[in-house]
């Protein structure tokens, strides 16, 4: 008895710790966004503010008129580009990857060194092909816009998508596909309406994951836009590092605002990935 | 399905429709540094109603982002800015990407104003954020320098004048050089002084960054361009700077490069983490009260102005010269890119954001260092900001980094070697400052 107890206590204390080292910045990121600039950097550290402020947001703390590094009141037109493309990127990509990985799975299509190939593509380095895509983009007038982005985006969220889907794929039984041609349906009605509701959670994974790799990348959206028509928010970020400071406080404060969609994408999706689970099939 | 794909397209068409349109009305794309976006958005928006056909929209981008991203659009040409904030030490960087105004002065003499007067900005402001190889590559915007912020309350406190005397014989007042800003700096620090008001002395910004190469200057430039150093090494090379002699070669290579080290590591117990601190760590220290001094850029004195520690402002907080007398430059100008496609509306813009008018509002309403002296000797800007006369002064004696295309490099060696120097990792030596001014040779021989 004791020992289960003594187990049981230690596992708590185990868990509180992995919690807190996860889930501290988190925080800490959610305090400095509410905090006076005077607590931003104070030994020691204010773990607990005293006062809240909303400062951060609005920009009356500046001390000087203009608020374009002091608050975060310009923030909606890179929501919106940021929203846009990573909610574009996470679609094509889960149609494309999808359509791709049942297409090996089920067909062998290009054989074995297709599939490699698709990996292979993750492993070069995104600095090495954005300049070269950047000159290509400048000839096809695509530069500063979300088009450039997404299409950039998808080079690398497509490859490791294909790849999971494929491994999900093979682990739906053949069989289920052979029974659907038995009945009289086409391979695009059997992928539809067979495979892809028994797929759901691991394409919910996936366009969950895609989201968030469009959401939060910086170089290419920062070598492929130039102004607030299609620059992102962690580009918007970058404006926050001044040439005598970082405002932690709006820096926090717009941190937070980038967080929020990720969360509620995550959530909504998360009802898929159950779903799916639950589909009426064969259960093993 | 088909209905579900016939709504997709039509979402797609709303929302990315417009993304691909070809505007109709002439955007420029103004890119800044953070602390010249406020400043160039009120500007644009005064240019917006006299020239309404054109829209201006400004950018702002973080320093680490901007000079990047301005090199890789010179080399490939395309256009992404029309004009952009570009620092001085970057000027033989970018200098190919950037029209000359003084030959598109010449092209296009109607849009030129007459009111806008060139003879206005101080000769070497001119020259270090405007000239390049002999053309005229940006205008001054942002004349920023250091200034030595310091606790005018506890300079002024009767008692710790006392104390002052008491401790070190002498008086105590504002340093004037770095040796007395050795014993009012431990005078101020609690390790040394229990009675102190403050924990620290001096707030010192030692990192392993860009921030480490120009601070050097504060201490070598005394020596540089005293009369001794002018006969040893030559007049400063206003690209080349400080750092070198009149002949292109390094100058800190010597026994004054190595006492300004040992000067930066005297003064380094008086300061809390001089090696971790930078721009936002001393800014704060100063302004909560944690250290008497700090040498700072001009841009912090609007956070000083709100800081509570820090208040009544007036009668805590006096600026004054740098000790040694030697400051250095950190100005930004407004360059015309040579790829722009709207090069006729972006000199307007440019011409519109630096004449006396902007200057003036810019600096009194948003702190941005003014470039024209006609602001500088303003009687309304001279009362409304004790730094204008300290600034004036400063303008005329700071030093200057190098300007040349290959800074970043040079940077890049020196703080590495300097910050093991501070640490006492590598002897400061003539010997050890040898051997980095051989790899500068390296570097600029290439």
């Amino acid at each position: 008895m004791l020992r289960k107890i003594i187990i049981s206590f230690l596992k708590w204390i185990l868990l509180i710790i992995i919690l807190f080292f996860f889930l501290f910045p988190v925080y800490w990121l959610v305090t400095t966004a509410f905090k006076h600039s005077q607590d931003w950097f104070s030994w020691p550290p204010v773990l607990i503010p005293r006062s809240l402020t909303l400062e951060n947001f609005t920009g009356q703390a500046r001390g000087f008129e203009g608020s374009l590094s002091s608050s975060i009141e310009n923030i909606v037109p890179y929501l919106k580009n940021s929203l846009i493309i990573a909610l574009f990127t996470s679609l094509f990509c889960t149609i494309i990857s999808a359509s791709a990985a049942y297409s090996i799975a089920r067909f062998k299509t290009g054989g074995r060194r297709l599939a490699s190939w698709i990996v292979s593509i993750r492993m070069l380095p995104p600095i090495s092909t954005v300049l070269p895509i950047y000159i290509l983009f400048r000839n096809l007038k695509l530069l500063d816009t979300w088009w450039a982005v997404i299409l950039m985006h998808l080079v690398f969220t497509i490859p490791f998508s294909t790849w999971v889907l494929i491994s999900f794929f093979n682990g739906i039984p053949k069989e289920l596909d052979e029974a659907a041609y038995i009945d009289g349906a086409s391979i695009w009605k059997t992928f539809l309406y067979l495979i892809l509701p028994l797929s759901a959670p691991g394409i919910a994974a996936m366009a969950t994951l895609a989201f968030i790799m469009s959401w939060g990348e910086f170089l290419i959206a920062l070598i492929l836009t130039s102004s607030p028509r299609s620059q992102t928010l962690p580009i918007f970020l970058g404006r926050y590092i001044t040439g005598f400071r970082i405002a932690w406080g709006p820096l926090a404060a717009a941190g937070l605002v980038t967080m929020i969609p990720v969360i509620v994408f995550s959530f909504t999706m998360q009802r898929y990935l159950l779903k799916g689970l639950t589909f009426g099939a064969v259960k093993y | 399905m088909r209905k579900y794909l016939v709504f997709l397209m039509f979402v797609l068409i709303f929302i990315l429709g417009p993304n691909l349109q070809a505007q109709k009305e002439v955007v420029l794309n103004v890119w800044s540094s953070p602390d010249n976006a406020d400043a160039l958005t009120d500007i644009a928006n005064r240019f917006m109603q006299k020239y309404p056909n054109i829209k201006v929209q400004v950018t702002p981008i973080s320093w680490e982002v901007l000079y990047p991203r301005m090199l890789a659009d010179v080399a490939t040409k395309t256009g992404a800015f029309d004009v952009a904030t570009w620092d001085v030490m970057t000027a033989g960087a970018v200098a190919p990407g950037f029209v000359d105004l003084e030959e598109f002065r010449k092209q296009n003499p109607d849009l030129v104003d007459p009111k806008w007067d060139p003879k206005d900005f101080d000769p070497t402001i001119w020259h270090i954020a405007g000239i390049w190889a002999g053309k005229n590559i940006g205008i001054p915007f942002y004349c920023n320098t250091m200034l030595f912020y310091y606790r005018k309350d506890l300079f002024n406190d009767a008692k710790l004048k006392a104390q002052f005397k008491a401790m070190t014989g002498k008086t105590l007042k504002v340093p004037t050089t770095w040796e007395e800003t050795i014993d009012v700096a431990k005078f101020f620090t609690k390790k040394f002084n229990p009675n102190s008001p403050t924990d620290y002395g001096i707030a010192l910004m030692f990192p392993r960054t860009h921030t480490l190469f120009y601070m050097y200057l504060l201490f070598f430039a005394p020596y540089r361009r005293s009369p001794e150093g002018i006969k040893k090494w030559g007049e400063v090379d206003l690209d080349y700077g400080d750092y070198f002699t009149a002949d292109k070669k390094p100058a800190f290579n010597s026994p004054e490069g190595v006492k300004a080290l040992e000067m930066m590591k005297a003064l380094m117990p008086y300061s809390p983490d001089p090696l971790g601190s930078d721009y936002g760590e001393t800014l704060e220290y100063f302004a909560k009260g944690t250290v008497a001094m700090v040498p700072q850029w001009t841009g912090v004195w609007a956070n000083f102005k709100v800081a509570p520690a820090l208040q009544p402002f007036d009668k805590k907080v006096g600026v004054a010269m740098m000790p040694s007398g030697r400051s250095v430059s950190g100005n930004w100008a407004l360059g015309l890119n040579i790829a722009s496609k709207n090069k006729r509306e972006a000199f307007l813009f440019i011409q519109f954001a630096t004449n006396k008018e902007n200057d003036k509002i810019k600096f009194m309403k948003f702190g941005v260092a003014p470039s024209r002296l006609s602001t500088v000797r303003d009687p309304e800007v001279r009362k409304a900001d004790p730094r204008v006369s300290v600034f004036l002064e400063t303008i005329k004696t700071q030093s200057h980094r190098p300007r040349i295309p290959e800074e970043p490099k040079l940077e890049d060696i020196t703080v590495g070697a300097f910050s093991q120097i501070l640490l006492g990792e590598r002897p400061n030596t003539v010997e050890e400052l040898n051997k980095i001014a051989d790899e500068w040779m390296k570097i600029l021989k290439k």
